[in-house]
């Protein structure tokens, strides 16, 4: 597979506004902040959650609350397409493209670790961010900057 | 950006404002700060006493490695959460099913400096162009469906949740009148293990990769990395090829549509080596980095002696469960 540099999230200074707006935006457009009170709550039990095995990626880091996420359990060799979803965690972000978005990464497998890479088809060269077996980690070199995500066992 | 959302999507979207109306409200209060990770790390420009000249540096260690979990410490550990999750989930009256190796593992970098400094050797460059040899990702096998009681006495939550920085583990839980420990037996393990949220749950500090991954983003701005990467480009450019930096050749869009490995790669990938060799780009990337980790760790002293005895209880502990 070719290697595809992810094409340059925004950078460190505007993030956060870029960010804040890219949230609001998202939310008005799913219309989420007045449909959450007709909501059924027996659908809170089955909601994809970080849960067992899987990897989540999420929107914002640890210091700021995480937000929506996205999961997967499979290698993804490249984030374009997928979105952000509200989840247990928080809403900002929800809807927004996972690729060059996610700020921090929690692995709940207890064996594999899992790399991000910041190009498409996981190619290792260059920097890297390792997230070890069953371990959070507020992504830094990566940080929307992520292509994709793969899985390496490591004992 | 993207505005439509599906059916599945939305129901998702509409749940998870629930759960976040409910997780907020019996939540802890206190928000931390908002602060990005890495941030205010930051040192001048280290002074360098001599650069060697490396053809690769694959068989370097970097100075903060000494602060990362070694591979075989990080088996260890897994072996003695494994060890302590078995003992627990078999109180419980359930056999903690632990997954052998999958046939298609994926390749785990043997260090930190393996393909960091991108194309190095010539003839696997004339062979491999773009591509990286002998690395194969990895095909993790699907989660075996458990019950919901395997799940709760597992990890605390009967889906498996996970149990993240700023959240407060359920508790008060039982199975078969047992009371299930926060976190569940993986939670307790953890615990045992002496997993923090300092250590990353168990694994690496933050402030050690935020150390690894700011000395790599400085380093790239360094006048004498720039200057090499400038000698590099002009030696490039003598062969036919136009790119400001290795980076940027790695990257060249056209490897999308002909392929890593074709004949242009291979030939672009073997000038890119022949002149990072001419110019000592590796010697100079791998010392210079080498240079900004070690003002970092320096600038850390105090937090990084706390990381390695952290490390070295932790190892004592996992030896410890390991024996018992």
């Amino acid at each position: 597979m070719s290697p595809v540099r992810s094409t340059g999230g925004p950078s460190e200074g505007s993030n956060v506004n870029v960010k804040r707006i890219a949230a609001v935006a998202a939310i008005l457009a799913t219309g989420l902040g007045t449909a959450v009170v007709g909501a059924p709550a027996a659908s809170a039990a089955t909601i994809g959650s970080c849960d067992y095995t899987y990897a989540c990626l999420f929107y914002n880091s640890s210091g700021v609350g995480l937000g929506a996420q996205f999961a997967h359990a499979a290698d993804v060799h490249d984030y374009a397409g997928s979105y952000f979803s509200a989840g247990p965690y928080g809403s900002s972000g929800a809807g927004v493209a996972v690729k060059n978005h996610a700020a921090s990464v929690a692995n709940q497998d207890a064996h594999f670790q899992i790399t991000i890479f910041q190009r498409s088809g996981d190619v290792p060269w260059g920097n890297r961010q390792v997230i070890p077996p069953l371990s959070f980690r507020d992504l830094t070199t990566v940080k929307n900057d992520n292509a994709a995500g793969t899985w390496q066992y490591v004992g | 950006m993207a505005t439509t959302t599906s059916p599945q999507v939305r129901a998702r979207l509409l749940a998870g404002g629930v759960l976040l109306l409910l997780t907020a409200a019996c939540s802890s209060t206190t928000t931390p700060p908002a602060k990005s990770a890495g941030e205010g790390l930051n040192v001048p420009p280290p002074s360098v006493a001599a650069i060697p000249t490396l053809a690769k540096a694959d068989d370097k260690a970097l100075p903060i490695e000494a602060y990362l979990l070694t591979m075989e410490q990080q088996k260890q550990l897994i072996a003695a959460r494994d060890a302590l999750t078995t003992r627990c989930m078999t109180g419980f009256g359930f056999t903690y099913a632990v997954e052998p190796a999958p046939a298609e593992p994926g390749t785990v970098s043997k260090n930190l400096t393996q393909w960091r400094y991108f194309v190095t050797d010539a003839a696997e460059a004339a062979q491999y162009g773009y591509t990286v040899k002998d690395y194969r990702p990895g095909q993790k096998p699907s989660r075996a469906q458990q019950p919901p009681t395997y799940l709760l006495a597992l990890t605390g939550s009967p889906t498996g949740a996970a149990v993240l920085p700023g959240q407060t583990p359920e508790s008060g839980k039982e199975i078969n009148g047992r009371q299930v420990p926060p976190g569940g037996c993986l939670g307790e393990a953890n615990g045992k293990l002496g997993a923090t949220a300092a250590n990353g749950n168990g694994a690496d500090a933050q402030l050690v990769t935020d150390i690894k991954d700011t000395g790599w983003k400085q380093a790239l701005t360094d006048a004498r990395l720039l200057a090499a990467f400038a000698a590099w480009s002009g030696c490039m450019k003598a062969k036919g090829y136009d790119y400001p930096t290795p980076i940027a050749a790695t990257d060249d869009p056209q490897w999308q549509t002909l392929g890593a490995s074709s004949e242009k790669a291979r030939q672009t990938a073997t000038a890119d080596a022949t002149c990072k060799a001419e110019h000592n780009v590796v010697g100079i990337w791998f010392t210079v980095e080498s240079a900004y980790e070690s003002a970092l760790i320096e600038q850390n002293a105090e937090a990084l002696r706390a990381v390695k005895q952290d490390i070295d209880k932790r190892v004592k502990l996992a030896a410890q469960a390991l024996a018992s």
